[in-house]
């Protein structure tokens, strides 16, 4: 398929990640590939197979925040939380807050690779929507 | 916009399968029970507001602007 960032990306339909619900803003895309950084870098791509130009950026979240863990009911992943727990992946959308990338570590995405369902759900442990990947920096006093 | 009044213990039905209860009311916080499929979500609306506003942000990223990320993490 073709692709605005990526150009022609070569899938299999087995390859496609079934969204049921879409993902909130997209909920009519309920079709997506996961692309892996070849590179081996941090960041992963969702692209949504049926917008060329809609893809998200993705990353481990425990890779950026070591104590990140998801607390959900099984429920609540509705028809993707019916397959073996070592085939989900838990990732969360990279975003921007006009500062710099933010991480959504309120509303992770679970993907069952096995499957091939995902969704976004809200993490019931309380963990910030817009977390800052910025350094943080000591602002300056200014002198008198 | 449908509005309807409710006491404590009365509830709503949408469509047929979804049914929302006023649980209890205590000042001016109401708490609901609401039943419906799991295949429909349900969401406190700012917190489902937030999430879009940050989705549709993020889509507006391309692969240069994460670039910086691959280099850092704990790996």
């Amino acid at each position: 398929m073709q692709t605005t960032r990526f150009g022609t990306v070569a899938a299999e339909a087995g390859d496609v990640i079934h969204f049921p619900l879409g993902l909130p803003g997209l909920e009519n895309l309920d079709r997506w590939l996961l692309l892996a950084d070849t590179a081996g870098g941090n960041v992963g791509w969702l692209q949504s197979v049926d917008c060329n130009d809609i893809a998200l950026a993705v990353v481990d979240p425990c890779r950026f925040v070591a104590d990140y863990a998801l607390h959900v009911g099984r429920e609540a992943l509705g028809p993707v939380g019916g397959g073996a727990a070592e085939d989900m992946r838990i990732l969360v959308v990279v975003s921007h807050d006009g500062e710099g990338l933010t991480l959504n570590l309120k509303a992770p995405l679970v993907v069952d690779l096995r499957r091939r369902m995902g969704c976004q759900i809200l993490n019931q442990a309380e963990w910030p929507l817009g977390y800052s990947l910025e350094e943080k920096r000591v602002p300056l006093r200014r002198c008198a | 916009m449908l509005v309807l009044s409710r006491q404590r213990d009365e509830s709503i039905m949408i469509g047929d399968n979804i049914v929302i209860t006023v649980v209890d009311v205590r000042g001016d916080k109401v708490r609901l029970g609401i039943e419906a499929p799991t295949e429909i979500p349900v969401h406190r609306h700012e917190v489902y507001e937030a999430i879009q506003r940050d989705n549709t942000r993020a889509t507006r990223l391309q692969p240069k602007d994460v670039e910086g990320l691959n280099r850092r993490g704990q790996q």
